[in-house]
């Protein structure tokens, strides 16, 4: 926080760190009046002046002053958990009404850690789909992002490589990287041949890093494809859900046009893994390292929300919002958060539906957070009750604009999901319509490139020609990694 | 049940958006300002901080102030008032600026609906940066918001990215 005045903003310009926007800017109206050099007054000083605009210029950017309340609350708390966060309900009062309500809780996350103390050792395996489909530029761009990282890797670290096509075999078992030279000739023969099984390589790639799956190490499979599987899919996800619960991530990397983003990302999701879609060969190196370099910065791993309800309330959906946007699964009554890495923060959105109810003061969930320290083999847990009034008369009353801005987001991921289910239902005139929304939509929120894309595939439905691949591709991933900024006007 | 009031689906009380059309629904419409503290600015009475480096002249009527959009070229006479409000027109939201720069690329330029205030006092001209999301400038200088900065005859003034010159008649 470079910028940051070292005095305390609030007392700068005089106001509860309580105080609204409103009360913010009230205050520093008058004390910039007083102040301002040219205000004539025995007061006026330029030092003062500038002071009391950086209160305000921090103290009036929500972020940046959600940054500085949590810095200041961490060092007056002395943190002893791993994690934080900070829960945000939509509202606190509702009006008592004879029928079911929507009420959001938003859940952000953070770890306390600036650095893990020490890297934890990493158990990768490549999973690398070598069908005939891949080759020339895209085998050859993804060995040479296998060359790197072999070379990155630290001698504690643990690599695996598996290749299949429509079946799998183990180019390099599990092993501690001593013999790189080794590793690097068994990647240069990796040749494309045959069609893709994701089965048969996921399979071959979780018997490998099973080898050396231990509480010390963070163990991820990393799934390099450019095709439709066939017929295995509901295996795949079966397969991927044990993994999770073993602790071991899944993040896929998707080349070109041709395979399924629904099913890539339903299969990363049951992890908590990533999943990137790669629409040029040469960016597999970056996406892989990026993906990686994740894994060493993790701070806490195996991270649950866990809500619980009374039986007037019920979770209607929870979505991951930040760094992208993800439908959460619920293993049980326990939703999965993988990991946290330093320096990132996860925002979650649950929606609920809450049962009509007399006026009064309720239980509206208890909600738990539990993670475990990758070094330590410690877990660490944070609960709070949350509670609501129910009243017959309620006055309308601010909602945060971190809650709109998280709604939105997901609201905007969920329109696009509509548009391509009823595609795929044969309801081409709905599909158009709802692609023009999700333009209007971006082009409201100044994403002007990602709001061609959709109306021009909404005007080729229009025209009778199918869907671009790539477009859809580029709506699926684009709406999710959408950065809204809070302060809009 | 509460209704989208832009394409009629139906959503429990308390639903934020509409997962169809994507209307702001406590509102019914855009959910662009409708946090930005600014919208509720409009009843606070401003007074102008004391300039007291300038000299005192007589008071004088508001003259015609003309606005030349460089880059659409367009050019607008504003009405000799001693308030003009620079935006988005929102109809929705009861917002109506003097300027109007939508048809201008407003939202692409990052305007704001209640971007900047042209104002005018003793025969003199003020711009004053109403709290926007992106800024204004003038002659490349921004602006603090809620602070009267004196204007020139030919002087520009930058809104978000948009570009104008301002003349007075």
């Amino acid at each position: 926080m470079g910028e940051a005045p070292e005095k305390d903003p609030y007392e700068i310009l005089g106001v509860s760190p309580l105080a609204t926007q409103e009360e913010i800017r009230r205050a520093y109206r008058a004390l910039v009046r007083r102040y301002h050099p040219d205000s004539g007054t025995d007061e006026a000083s330029a030092t003062r002046f500038l002071e009391v605009h950086q209160a305000y210029e921090l103290l009036t950017d929500p972020a940046r002053r959600r940054a500085y309340d949590r810095l200041h609350r961490e060092r007056r708390e002395r943190k002893t958990t791993s994690f934080w966060w900070e829960v945000v309900l939509s509202r606190q009062v509702l009006p008592a009404l004879p029928e079911e309500q929507t009420l959001y809780v938003l859940v952000e996350i953070y770890p306390t850690k600036r650095v893990p103390s020490r890297r934890v050792p990493l158990n990768l395996v490549l999973v690398i789909d070598r069908s005939t489909s891949m080759q020339g530029d895209r085998l050859d761009y993804v060995k040479s992002a296998a060359h790197h990282i072999i070379e990155e890797l630290d001698s504690q670290d643990v690599l695996g490589i598996v290749a299949f096509d429509d079946r799998a075999e183990t180019i390099v078992p599990s092993q501690p990287l001593t013999n790189r030279d080794y590793i690097h000739s068994r990647v240069s023969s990796i040749w494309a041949s045959g069609g893709t099984e994701i089965l048969r390589g996921l399979l071959a790639g979780l018997k490998q890093i099973r080898r050396f799956h231990n509480q010390d190490r963070i163990s991820h499979l990393l799934l390099l494809t450019d095709g439709h599987t066939y017929g295995d899919e509901k295996a795949c996800l079966a397969e991927a859900r044990q993994a999770g619960k073993e602790g071991i991530g899944i993040s896929a990397f998707g080349i070109g046009e041709d395979w399924h983003e629904m099913f890539l990302s339903a299969l990363t999701r049951e992890t908590g893994g990533a999943c990137v879609y790669i629409s040029d060969p040469p960016q597999a190196r970056r996406a892989l390292r990026e993906t990686i370099r994740g894994l060493c910065d993790i701070s806490v791993r195996d991270l649950w929300l866990i809500p619980r309800f009374p039986k007037q309330v019920r979770l209607e959906s929870a979505f991951r919002c930040n760094p992208d946007v993800e439908r959460l699964r619920l293993v049980g009554e326990e939703i999965s958060l993988g990991a946290l890495s330093v320096d990132t923060h996860l925002s979650i959105l649950l929606e609920l539906a809450v049962a009509p109810m007399p006026p009064g003061r309720y239980r509206l969930m208890q909600l738990e957070l539990r993670g475990m320290l990758p070094d330590a083999g410690r877990e660490d847990r944070l609960l709070v009750d949350l509670e609501i009034e129910i009243k017959e008369e309620v006055e309308e009353q601010p909602i945060s604009t971190a809650i709109i801005t998280a709604v939105n987001k997901v609201n905007l991921f969920r329109m696009q999901e509509r548009a391509w289910q009823a595609l795929e239902e044969g309801r081409r005139e709905e599909a158009r319509q709802q692609l023009e929304a999700v333009a209007t939509r971006l082009l409201d929120l100044g994403e002007t490139s990602l709001a061609h894309v959709a109306l021009l595939e909404a005007r080729r439905l229009a025209e009778g020609e199918e869907v671009s691949k790539q477009a859809k591709k580029e709506i699926f991933f684009g709406t999710r990694r959408l950065r809204l900024r809070e302060r809009e006007g | 049940m509460i209704q989208c009031p832009a394409c009629g689906e139906k959503y429990r009380p308390g639903t934020l958006f509409c997962s169809k059309c994507g209307t702001y629904l406590p509102t019914g419409g855009s959910p662009r300002t409708v946090t930005l503290p600014t919208d509720r600015l409009s009843d606070v009475p401003y007074t102008p901080p004391d300039t007291g480096g300038l000299e005192q002249e007589a008071p004088a009527e508001p003259r015609t102030i003309r606005v030349r959009v460089v880059e659409t070229d367009r050019e607008v006479s504003l009405p000799p008032a001693s308030e003009l409000l620079l935006g988005r027109r929102d109809p929705m939201r009861g917002i109506f600026p003097d300027l109007d720069l939508t048809a201008d690329g407003g939202i692409e330029k990052g305007v704001s609906r209640r971007h900047a205030r042209i104002l005018q006092k003793e025969g003199k001209v003020f711009i004053e940066d109403v709290g926007s999301a992106n800024g204004t400038f003038l002659n490349d200088q921004r602006l603090m918001p809620y602070l009267p900065y004196p204007l020139r005859d030919g002087d520009r003034v930058r809104i978000g990215k948009l570009e104008l010159e301002i003349h007075f008649e």
